[in-house]
């Protein structure tokens, strides 16, 4: 904490000063008597005056919530030694709600006394937060000197996005070796009938498809496709965001990739985050429980970082795009950077699926003509990327906030089964 | 609380800017415009800020001295308005700041209203002493000169030495 003067001390000082000089000068007793308590209520202030001695404790009941709910939270402050006058605010970030409001209170603590405040926090938004942070002010019995400062007795407070229930997601176009819920398109040992085709040497006798072979008076197997897992991407822009008060397009980012990530890690896919922008980060692809954690995890660290910096595809390690891949791109589409990146992620044959999150109800349309008319030039810039995007065969589909998460995936869905693969 | 400390406030600097204004038989023309000043500033402080703080009490304490070279003052009232002043002083910072608190504790009140009493009183003790003190002839005109300049300069160098790097100094948490 900072020691620091009151304005009061300087005004009764000089006030002091001159009623004593004047009194001296004028050989007026009165102008003493005026001013000699200004001038001993100033010694006194100044020689009673005592650093404050306080702890600070902040408790929270939990500290793991998804958005929307409540926990109970309390602020304990224990005063070694008195403190006449005590100013305490507990400012918070603007995403979490505290019931009642953190406004300022005085309090006066005696010795050993403890207060605690309790408090209601609601988690408005997924984030890593640390509430806890007190500002504080104490005063002595004069007044004149004070000590504040903020003392950090923050506790970790995670806020997981909230996650809606898919039961559809967007196939891959491939899928990898390991065994999962999605049907490949290769032929092998599996369940779904794929083919039947004559005997040759070496066939298992259980795959000779007998009914067919009665009928055509020759062997004939029967092939399947096999049930394998598959890698799944998620690319998250990190360049830019689109907000408006507390609502922004990368909330809306955060929420999808969770709800993602979620249904596709219990189809036993191998899931990865990449947040590429003016700070990338990535998580490798893997599957399984511990995953969502993970992911979640690190979705929470996600934030802008403002950069003006050229940043290439090339920057990524080989291992966090593994070969036939589904990367599925959330971004706002607002950066050139991004656009670029994700046309060379599909030069380089990934299969690729944007979810434009819809900066439109974030923008302001414009109060003059030529607002106006940079708004309607930017819808046409945006049209042009998506004629990018859609010439190069990835499906774009808009993602407007009122609209549910499925009905985006269905329309991505709906584009990859009558787009022809490139 | 802060509306209650601001009429408290009001009153008293209105009260002390009254007093003078009220007795005052010759220059009135004088004093009352003084007086009206110092209420005026007092209204100020309370809606301008601390900063402001000196001058209602520099305009009500010229106001009484002017009064009391035209026409003396009783030492008693003398004493009492020196009180009062610093009274008033310590309401208004009290009433500033409690600006944008929520709630006040209400033993905070108690203690701070009792000491506010106390420094008043005090106060108007220290200006009777002072008064009294100064009645006393110990070693003619230019000897009591002399004590009264060391007696000043002790105070302000003591004051000074207690001051001394206090502003934003850190002391830890």
């Amino acid at each position: 904490m900072i020691r620091a003067a009151s304005p009061r001390l300087g005004s009764y000082a000089a006030l002091a000063a001159l009623g004593l000089l004047a009194g001296l000068a004028f050989g007026r007793a009165e102008l003493v008597a005026l001013a000699a308590p200004f001038a001993l209520f100033v010694l006194l202030g100044l020689a009673s005056s005592t650093e404050p001695r306080l702890r600070f404790f902040f408790a929270l009941a939990a500290d793991r919530l998804v958005e929307g709910e409540e926990t109970e939270a309390a602020l304990s402050v224990t005063a070694a030694a008195p403190v006449e006058r005590l100013d305490l605010m507990l400012p918070v970030s603007p995403h979490l709600e505290l019931t009642p409001a953190p406004a300022p209170v005085a309090i006066r603590l005696v010795r050993g006394q403890t207060r605690t405040f309790p408090v209601r926090v609601r988690c408005a938004r997924w984030g890593a937060y640390a509430p806890g942070e007190v500002v504080v002010r104490a005063y002595d019995r004069f007044g004149l000197v004070y000590h504040e400062g903020t003392v950090d007795c923050g506790v970790p407070l995670r806020v997981y996005p909230t996650r809606d229930q898919l039961h559809a997601v967007v196939r891959p176009r491939e899928t990898q070796v390991f065994a999962g819920d999605e049907v490949a398109r290769v032929k092998g040992d599996g369940i779904e009938f794929a083919d039947i085709r004559p005997f040759a040497y070496g066939d298992q006798i259980r795959r000779i498809n007998w009914r067919a072979s009665a009928r055509q008076q020759k062997l004939f197997v029967t092939e399947r496709h096999p049930e394998r897992n598959a890698d799944i991407v998620l690319f998250l822009d990190g360049f830019s965001e689109v907000r408006r008060g507390g609502q922004g397009t990368l909330d809306t980012t955060v929420r999808a990739a969770a709800s993602l990530a979620d249904a596709y890690l219990s189809r036993r896919d191998r899931v990865g985050v990449i947040t590429f922008g003016g700070r990338v980060s990535w998580l490798l692809p893997s599957m399984g429980d511990r995953q969502i954690y993970r992911i979640v995890e690190s979705l929470l660290d996600t934030e802008i970082a403002q950069s003006h910096v050229w940043r290439r595809i090339d920057l990524l390690p080989p291992r966090t795009l593994p070969p036939r891949a589904l990367v599925i791109a959330f971004s706002p589409l607002t950066d050139w950077r991004l656009t670029e990146a994700l046309l060379d992620l599909r030069g380089r044959g990934f299969d690729l699926a944007v979810v434009e999150i819809s900066p439109l109800p974030y923008a302001d349309r414009g109060s003059d003509d030529p607002e106006r008319l940079a708004y309607r030039l930017w819808l046409l810039w945006r049209e042009a990327v998506r004629f990018r995007f859609a010439r190069s065969g990835v499906p774009v589909v808009e993602w407007r906030e009122d609209v549910p998460l499925a009905t985006v995936l269905e329309e991505v869905i709906a584009y990859r089964r009558s787009a022809r693969p490139a | 609380m802060r509306l209650a400390t601001a009429v408290l406030a009001c009153s008293l600097g209105v009260g002390l800017a009254a007093v003078p204004a009220l007795r005052a038989e010759r220059a009135v023309d004088v004093i009352a415009p003084l007086a009206g000043a110092g209420a005026v500033a007092v209204v100020l402080v309370l809606t301008i800020g601390v900063r402001l703080l000196p001058l209602p009490l520099l305009l009500l304490a010229a106001e009484l001295e002017l009064h009391h070279v035209l026409e003396p003052f009783p030492a008693a009232a003398l004493a009492a308005y020196a009180g009062g002043l610093l009274l008033l002083g310590e309401l208004l910072a009290w009433s500033l700041s409690l600006r944008g608190l929520e709630r006040v504790d209400r033993a905070a009140v108690v203690t701070q209203s009792v000491f506010l009493c106390a420094i008043a009183a005090g106060a108007a003790a220290l200006g009777a002493a002072v008064l009294g003190a100064s009645a006393l002839r110990l070693t003619g005109g230019l000897g009591d000169a002399a004590i009264g300049i060391t007696a000043a300069v002790l105070l302000f160098a003591s004051i000074s030495k207690l001051a001394r790097g206090s502003p934003r100094v850190p002391v830890g948490e």
